[in-house]
């Protein structure tokens, strides 16, 4: 019964545009995150524009500045994290061993730090704000 | 769908797998006297998923932040597609990283009093589907032992071109057996005198990864004594920083 109760209230929160972009933006960011990352590079300009342009997007689609503000700290806590779930998979997993998965974790949550602060995190707030702006005038 | 009709396929794919979520979540007028059949999906004819100018007629009537709300979800199905394939190239990283494989192809010496006169010759193999891994020097020292006595021949620098290691095809890397100080005229009057020598070699293989901007990384290999092709072990993994990133040493 319970669980019946739990899904319906997931499936109306998915329903709910704000949450649904706030998921959207925080897969985007842990995407983009990965995507350069694991490249050996750190975001760059073209990195930055898409950062600004799903800031814009999700601060629109949520339309209210309060909200935005609380939806930018989940998102990114949500795209950093799955970013850094992602990056420590083979020291989570076993395919690295100790010691060497303390090497990993560190250097993981190093880089990913560097990768964010400061630019992405000013930009995705920024544009998002600017987006909510927007929402909450002309939307 | 998707293929065919490129952008616009992509939206309506998008469109149909947002008008899923919400149709899921909206209960029927039945169910909204508090009973709730989740064992039935509806699809009211508003928002049955339509292929085509039906599905871009739709998607215009939408309202403008369920547009939005499509937009950032085509955006992040792309991103997240791109971001995959390299996500499943570095979970391949550390595996390619243990398993890269190095061995003797070829030795031969023909020592004087000045040098060995000889050539080794190694083959460095990935066996791993993992693309990304380059040899950027290899660092060798090396000993010509013999039955009751090592004689150090010193260290050789590659110092050649950066060789990519990539699946399955080896790199070869031939280097020059010269020998220093007195080893190789210590060799040279050990053979005269009816020894059969060895050669030992203990390799530090120096690669360039994706991660070169904060880590460096050295993978040492100890290769039996021999004079016939050989199979060399590794015995562990150095880790160096290059400027800001953690340091530390990994290991078996």
């Amino acid at each position: 019964m319970s669980k019946i109760h739990i899904y319906a209230q997931v499936k109306i929160a998915i329903a709910r545009q704000e949450i649904l972009a706030v998921l959207l933006w925080g897969i985007a960011i842990a995407s983009l995150l990965a995507h350069d990352l694991f490249q050996g590079s750190y975001p760059g300009l073209i990195d930055f524009g898409i950062l600004a342009g799903l800031g814009l997007t999700a601060g629109a689609v949520i339309g209210n500045l309060e909200r935005t503000l609380f939806g930018f700290a989940a998102a990114m806590a949500l795209g950093t994290t799955l970013a850094f779930i992602l990056a420590v998979l083979p020291a989570l997993t076993g395919v690295v061993p100790p010691p060497g998965d303390e090497t990993v974790y560190l250097l993981w949550f190093t880089i990913i730090f560097r990768a964010v602060f400061p630019l992405p995190v000013i930009i995705s707030l920024i544009t998002s704000l600017v987006g909510a702006g927007v929402g909450e005038t002309y939307l | 769908m998707i293929l065919t009709n490129g952008s616009r396929g992509l939206l309506s794919f998008a469109y149909s797998l947002l008008g899923l979520a919400r149709t899921c979540a909206t209960p029927r007028k039945s169910e909204r006297n508090g009973k709730l059949d989740f064992t039935k999906l509806n699809f009211p004819g508003k928002l049955r998923p339509k292929a085509g100018r039906g599905a871009q007629m739709d998607l215009a009537r939408l309202p403008v932040r369920t547009q939005l709300t499509l937009v950032l979800l085509v955006a992040t199905v792309l991103i997240s597609a791109v971001a995959a394939l390299n996500a499943s190239n570095y979970q391949q990283f550390f595996p390619a990283l243990e398993q890269l494989q190095v061995s003797i192809i070829s030795i031969h010496a023909n020592p004087s009093s000045q040098s060995l006169n000889g050539s080794v010759t190694f083959a460095i193999e990935n066996p791993t589907g993992y693309s990304g891994l380059a040899m950027k020097d290899i660092l060798t020292n090396f000993t010509v032992t013999f039955p009751n006595m090592t004689i150090p021949q010193g260290s050789i620098l590659y110092g050649g071109s950066l060789k990519r290691l990539n699946h399955n095809s080896p790199v070869n890397i031939t280097l020059e057996l010269v020998g220093s100080g007195t080893g190789p005229d210590q060799v040279t009057k050990l053979i005269k005198n009816g020894a059969i020598p060895q050669y030992a070699f203990t390799i530090n293989l120096i690669l360039t990864t994706f991660l070169d901007q904060v880590l460096g990384m050295t993978i040492p290999y100890q290769c039996p004594s021999t004079t016939t092709p050989v199979a060399c072990e590794q015995v562990g993994i150095i880790v160096t920083s290059n400027g800001g990133g953690p340091s530390g040493g990994g290991g078996r």
